[in-house]
């Protein structure tokens, strides 16, 4: 059985609610300017689009977690990963936190339980993770969730004047199982 | 007031016109040039022999043909996907194929040429020297990067000797012949921003 539900000491990752809970996130992170990756748009109508067909959780397209505090409720961003194939050993995984809850550690319990959600329903050998090479806070945060680093693409893309490179970072099965969130995890309601 | 009279660009002498499929560029031992219906069932074996797809659903002749028929995208040659096909000069024989997808400033390729090929290593190096030298002729082009698992040593050699340099490894991405494979990722990047980038 796969649980969409996973708990942890601060934050959930659960299903949007609705369509308004999904597009709330979204009002933020495409209504103010990214540092590192500048201007960007999502219209309303495709976002509603993309909703409508599961809800964001489908194994085939990208998927979308509502990250939840649990000591308030508030949603606090969006942890989403790649597309499943079969015969992949992989998968891409990605976090999203709202500016006025940055910096309190739900972005790393988010990407641990997310790691969870990863190895305990999919096939998997490695996750991995990518973020701007300047965006030292977001190396931080993936390198406390054990991931490391393997490699960069150099010139992909153009921040403010000037080009930056991605960097890339990895976790593998046997590490994932090493660490204390599987100790801490609750699945399901 | 002067004017100042300009030039046409000459086309390059290895443009060549060849029936419906223009000769893109040509090289010491393969030409370059967009497909054509005939040559499905050669460019669906090629692509099924590479060991590294982009989707890990086999290629067949059918599968390529309703590709090739697509009523957006016709012709393997759309606005971000295209396919270039090398065909070697001494006897017209398809031997290898790039498969190019444009995504924001990056190119980015997967390339094969024939497993059987005695002078592999010959051509992939000369269909990929043909290939950047065509782009950068008519392109501004900030980068180009491709994908290979860790067991195409020959690929990883014409990379290397083209520019490209290896920027990552995923370890255990894919399962290949019964066991977990590397992929890797090699790039190349125009040559203005190499003490730039990222610094």
């Amino acid at each position: 059985m796969m649980h969409v539900i996973y708990t942890g000491e601060r934050v959930r990752l659960r299903a949007f609610r609705d369509f308004a809970e999904f597009n709330s996130v979204h009002v933020e992170d495409y209504g103010i300017p990214d540092p590192f990756r500048g201007p960007r748009w999502w219209p309303v109508s495709k976002r509603e689009a993309e909703f409508e067909k599961c809800g964001m959780l489908d194994h085939g397209a990208y998927s979308m977690s509502a990250i939840e505090r649990l000591d308030t409720g508030a949603l606090v961003g969006i942890s989403g990963c790649g597309a499943y194939q079969p015969g992949q050993l992989s998968m891409n995984f990605g976090t999203y936190i709202l500016a006025q809850h940055r910096r309190q550690g739900y972005g790393i319990e988010a990407k641990l339980l997310q790691l969870c959600r990863l190895f305990e329903n999919y096939p998997l050998e490695a996750a991995r993770a990518s973020t701007m090479k300047h965006h030292v806070g977001a190396r931080r945060s993936m390198e406390a969730c054990g991931l490391r680093y393997c490699g960069r693409l150099r010139a992909i893309e153009c921040v403010a004047g000037r080009w930056d490179d991605e960097v890339q970072y990895q976790i593998f099965r046997e590490e994932w199982e090493q660490l204390p969130i599987r100790q801490i995890v609750k699945r399901g309601r | 007031m002067s004017e100042e009279k300009k030039e046409t660009p000459k086309v390059p002498e290895d443009v060549i016109a060849d029936g419906q499929a223009q000769t893109m560029a040509t090289g010491a031992y393969i030409r370059l040039r967009a497909v054509q219906e005939e040559d499905l069932a050669v460019l669906a074996a090629l692509m099924a022999e590479t060991p590294c797809p982009r989707q890990l659903v086999p290629w067949t002749t059918q599968r390529l043909k309703k590709k090739y028929n697509d009523e957006k995208e016709p012709g393997l040659w759309g606005r971000q996907n295209r396919f270039y096909l090398a065909v070697r000069i001494a006897d017209g024989q398809i031997i290898g194929y790039i498969d190019e997808r444009e995504q924001w400033v990056c190119r980015d390729l997967h390339l094969h040429v024939a497993d059987r090929e005695p002078d592999r290593d010959q051509l992939g190096e000369d269909m990929l020297a043909t290939y950047m030298r065509l782009i950068l002729e008519w392109h501004d082009q900030v980068r180009i990067e491709a994908w290979l698992l860790a067991c195409e040593e020959q690929k990883q050699g014409w990379l290397a000797s083209a520019g490209f340099e290896r920027e990552v490894v995923f370890a255990e991405m894919f399962m290949h012949q019964g066991r977990p494979e590397a992929e890797q990722l090699w790039g190349w990047i125009s040559p203005r921003f190499e003490n730039g980038a990222g610094s």
